[in-house]
């Protein structure tokens, strides 16, 4: 009992918890999932962002190469002059040296048949392979990525990303006319400071400047698109890994199919791309807690943005688009769920709380279920007492009553002996009520022995059917005893006697004016049987099962203005139990038939 | 050629000097010598022409040319404690210089770049100083993108009229993104084509500084080695006085070689060499002082009493007082004899000093390149070599600042030899080869 309350209680606790955290848990794992796909989504739109902002800068650059290239052109009557180029290299920022290739690919600049600086020697011992490697500045096709065989070792593969020999060549993956137009500012004013006029020119314009400068971007703008349209030489960006370093060159043919090669200058090309990108501060607000950086093809970072401080595999990386190829952005931001709450947190934190609720739930619970087990043990604790100390006084007033009848008998006054009867009668029943109680009790607490007599039960119903025979004749109730035993027997007396007690009371109380009660006892095996009918009302067919449930009242007109104490067939019922019987109700036509079943012993 | 030119060429015989002074003052003055300019007849031999820039005076402090800055300051860990507090204190200092007409901008770098104070026209300054007192040390050392946004950082306000500038103070070796010294120099060269110098501070001994050389190299800009953080606020004050006292800049300089004449290097500076022509540009000259450049050269054999055109030099430059770009133009010439005292009494003494100087220089160069190499006794002969040159020179020249560098090459050689405080040394060494070869002035 008392475990079992625990139990229940610890189960009441753990059931909802454990179902709750299960489905809290799913829950969580398919918010994080779909969060991380989310995040995902966010951060691969974040890389190619950067890696768009990172090619607008080299259509920029395309832009302004292109305006000095024609600038150069103009100026090329007909070959380029040397003075002019070495000037332009001089005076540009982006681009470290130049070359020009005549129609058949052969070179003109840096010249054939003079004297060369010390830096041109060296563009010409390093890029020798690569004018030499026929139809590499004639791509058959726009395709973007074209990946040719590089000039100095003669690999083919693609595939092989190999640092030392990597080489590809191609156009600018997408270009958008119009925005290139509006991004020109910045460079179309700085590509005349330093690239068209020499400074002289532009010093000299210093104090119109502001006019100058906007006539020139219109100017600047206004050629452009009619060179977008008119000329439709081709142009193309090589990179190429050469002498540890990444060289970018940007090509463009001249109307007369002249190829000026610009060779950028590394340093600046990266500085400028970084300038592109965040600083530290607007990093900070634009990925809050998170990094990205800027890899080379030695995967050494070049820049990085953004609070995160980088522990392990990044969560996204992104190779970034030609002529970048062989460079990469990687993005770091702690393992997944993206800025919710952690874990324990939505989780852990509700499913302790909830715990505990219950738990302080079931600790109320079970307190005041042992409270009131208490108070009903002490409660029968209270009636057994009472029951005892109201036996002692019964006695005495049976057996003075029974000594006065003794006396007064023969004596004239019938009144004094009706009312000795009644007397007597009434303090019978009320020990048979003492004994019920005490009965319950001690089967209650398993306390009950069998005090096993020899005895011939034939004699003893009768005896007993003498007794209440005053009472059920009142209730013009006709007791008719059929006995079938006719032997002794070993089984306790006491017992049988207050089940039929009970049984014939209940019949006196409900069944009055029903006429012949009939009694029956016979033997079966070892089994002492003994039945009782009457002729009264009966129990209807839906009680039968609980009439036999202790303190259960059949409520209806039967027991209305009845008293009685509703442990009677119950408490008779377990006591035949104990004895190895039992006590049914068997259904019968009219009124009520119970039978009564004792295990006996030789 | 003007009349006023030919007249000039009358009055120095012999040995031509040729500049068009218009005025006394507003002007660069271009003053070429020839080291020798009596020659011995009959023999093929190097020769040095000094070729010497000097800065006019500022009319006065109203006059001067407003500056664009950038300030880019290390913060990585290293530079935690002192070293950031004397930094932000020398940079407040500094500023304090400038004013309303001048840009200032703020960069500082760890791992990443932050653009503390983005280029503003000085107006209103408490901002900046509480920006600049905001600035902690932590993490790595990210130079290059710190060198790249201070230079975006100018190009907001880029003006040819304007002394643009980058100071970058660092005090640790570069280890996020590119940190060779050519990659560097690269970068310098690209800033100094638009006009842009970068001054290289090197903090303590912690730095590269051939990074660090080949940075301000490259872009013309000014190079220190400060030890002791506290000395950082004079050096700052220097700086400063040197960027807000320009009056020239973007000086291209072309030297062409006549007669046979064969160019054989510029010393201490970097220069294209196009079979016989000679270019190079200094990206600013400063008021009332000399930068000079020494062009070594081969000149043929003569015959005694010929006069020969050695070179021709022709100087673009644009002269921030009147705001218009102007050209100088000379010529050097040289007469052959075959009088061994004629050719000495002929010397053009301050310009062979100035040629001995830059030799040892490059000298002590090529030491310091031996002695990385771990050619320690290579590098110590060359150093004794080249003192034993400046002894020699000194003798005849009678002057003491080769005695004085000849005593320095000696004691370098000593410091050369010993292991320890090599890293000081090599900073010190480097330099003063640096500033030897630009004439710094500080």
């Amino acid at each position: 009992m008392k475990y079992r309350a625990t139990l229940l209680l610890i189960l009441l606790v753990l059931l909802p918890l454990l179902l709750l955290g299960w489905l809290g848990y799913r829950l969580q794992q398919n918010e994080q999932q779909l969060v991380g796909l989310q995040l995902q989504k966010l951060v691969e739109q974040q890389l190619e962002s950067v890696d768009q902002q990172l090619q607008r800068h080299f259509q920029q650059l395309e832009t302004l190469l292109q305006r000095q290239g024609m600038d150069l052109y103009r100026r090329a009557d007909p070959d380029y002059p040397a003075d002019a180029l070495r000037t332009f290299i001089k005076r540009s920022a982006q681009v470290q040296q130049l070359f020009v290739l005549d129609q058949s690919d052969q070179r003109q600049f840096p010249p054939r048949n003079e004297p060369l600086s010390r830096e041109e020697q060296r563009l010409v011992e390093r890029l020798q392979p690569l004018w030499q490697s026929p139809g590499l500045l004639r791509p058959k096709d726009a395709d973007p990525q074209t990946v040719s065989p590089s000039p100095a070792a003669a690999s083919d593969t693609p595939a092989a990303k190999r640092s030392d020999d990597y080489f590809v060549s191609g156009q600018l993956a997408q270009r958008a006319p119009a925005e290139l137009v509006d991004n020109l500012s910045d460079y179309a004013s700085e590509a005349d400071a330093d690239a068209a006029e020499p400074p002289a020119a532009s010093l000299a314009k210093a104090e119109p400047r502001q006019n100058a400068r906007a006539a020139e971007q219109a100017e600047a703008a206004s050629d452009m698109s009619v060179e977008s349209e008119a000329d439709i030489t081709d142009s193309g960006w090589i990179a190429w890994y050469v002498d540890a370093r990444l060289i970018h060159i940007y090509w463009w043919r001249d109307p007369q199919g002249r190829t000026l090669g610009f060779v950028l200058n590394d340093a600046r090309l990266l500085s400028d791309l970084i300038n592109r990108l965040p600083d530290a501060g607007a990093g900070r607000d634009a990925l809050g807690d998170a990094q990205i950086q800027l890899l080379d093809s030695q995967a050494n970072t070049l820049y990085r943005w953004g609070d995160y401080q980088e522990k392990g595999a990044p969560l996204r990386s992104l190779g970034l688009s030609h002529p970048l190829g062989s460079w990469s952005l990687e993005y770091h931001a702690p393992a997944l769920q993206g800025g919710g709450p952690p874990a324990w947190l939505t989780l852990t934190l509700p499913l302790v709380l909830l715990g505990l609720g219950l738990v302080g739930l079931g600790y109320l619970f079970y307190r005041e279920h042992r409270r009131e087990v208490q108070l009903a043990a002490q409660r029968v604790n209270f009636v057994n007492q009472v029951s005892h100390e109201l036996k002692t006084p019964l006695t005495n007033v049976r057996l003075y009553a029974e000594m006065l009848e003794q006396r007064l008998d023969g004596d004239d006054d019938p009144s004094v002996g009706r009312y000795l009867g009644v007397i007597s009668n009434e303090s019978q029943r009320l020990s048979r009520l003492i004994d019920n109680v005490l009965s319950l009790s001690r089967l209650q607490r398993r306390q009950l022995t069998l005090s096993l007599e020899c005895q011939d039960p034939d004699q003893q119903i009768a005896r007993i059917l003498e007794t209440f025979s005053p009472l059920l004749r009142q209730r013009l109730i006709e007791p008719e005893f059929a006995p079938g035993i006719g032997q002794s027997l070993r089984y306790d007396p006491a017992l049988l006697e207050q089940v039929l007690n009970n049984l014939l009371s209940n019949c006196e109380k409900y069944a009055p004016d029903s006429g012949a009660l009939r009694i029956a006892s016979w033997l079966e095996g070892s089994q002492l049987c003994v039945s009782v009918q009457d002729q009264g009302p009966g129990i209807a067919a839906s009680e039968r099962a609980r009439v036999f449930e202790p303190f259960y009242r059949c409520s209806n007109r039967l027991t209305d203005g009845i008293t009685g104490t509703g442990i009677g067939l119950g408490l008779a019922r377990d006591l035949a139990r104990a004895h190895g019987g039992d006590l049914v109700l068997l259904a019968s036509e009219k009124g009520t038939h119970f039978e009564i079943r004792l295990e006996t012993q030789a | 050629m003007s009349p006023l030119n030919i007249f000039k060429r009358i009055l120095a015989a012999g040995l031509l000097l040729c500049a068009p002074f218009l005025a006394q003052a507003q002007e660069v003055e271009l003053d070429l010598s020839l080291a020798t300019p009596v020659m011995a007849a009959d023999t093929t031999q190097k020769a040095y022409i000094k070729l010497s820039l000097d800065g006019f005076e500022l009319a006065g402090r109203s006059e001067r040319t407003p500056a664009n800055v950038a300030i880019v300051l290390d913060r990585s860990g290293s530079m935690g404690g002192d070293k950031i507090r004397h930094a932000r204190e020398a940079a407040i200092m500094a500023i304090q210089r400038l004013d309303e007409r001048d840009i200032l901008s703020v960069v500082a770098y760890d791992s990443q770049v932050d653009v503390v104070v983005p280029a503003t026209r000085l107006v209103d300054r408490e901002p900046v100083y509480r920006a600049i007192r905001r600035i902690h040390a932590r993490g790595n050392t990210a130079l290059f993108a710190g060198v790249s946004k201070g230079g975006q950082e100018l190009r907001k306000f880029i003006d040819r009229n304007r002394v643009n500038r980058v100071i970058l103070l660092s005090d640790g070796l570069a280890n996020v993104g590119p940190h060779s010294p050519s990659e560097l120099g690269r970068l310098g060269q690209s800033l100094a084509a638009e006009g842009i110098s970068v001054t290289t501070i090197g903090l303590g001994l912690g730095y590269n500084e051939d990074l660090m050389t080949q940075l301000a190299g490259m872009s013309d800009g000014n190079h220190a080695f400060v030890e002791n953080a506290s000395d950082l606020a004079r050096v700052f004050q220097y700086e400063f006085g040197d960027v807000l006292s320009v009056v020239a800049q973007d000086l291209v300089i072309e030297i062409r070689c006549l007669n046979g004449v064969r160019p054989l290097r510029l010393l201490g500076r970097e220069a294209e060499v196009v079979g016989d022509r000679v270019r190079t540009r200094l990206n600013q000259l400063y008021s009332e002082q000399e930068k000079y450049l020494v062009l070594e050269v081969e000149v043929p054999a003569q015959s005694a009493g010929t006069e020969l055109e050695l070179a021709q030099v022709q100087v673009d430059y644009a002269n921030l007082a009147t705001r218009r770009a102007s050209q100088l133009d000379g010529r050097v010439l040289a007469s052959f004899s075959a009088s061994e005292v004629e050719v000495q009494a002929a010397v053009d003494k301050p310009a062979l000093e100035s040629a001995v100087e830059q030799v040892a220089n490059e000298y002590s160069r090529e030491a310091v390149e031996r002695r990385d190499r771990g050619d320690v006794d290579g590098a110590r002969q060359l150093l004794e070599k080249s003192a034993a040159y400046l002894g020699s020179q000194a003798e005849a020249l009678a002057s003491p600042a080769l005695k004085a560098q000849e005593k320095e090459a000696l004691q370098d050689a000593d410091t050369l030899s010993s292991e320890e405080d090599w890293t000081r040394q090599r900073k010190e060494l480097r330099e003063k080869q640096y500033k030897r070869a630009t004439q710094q002035s500080y």
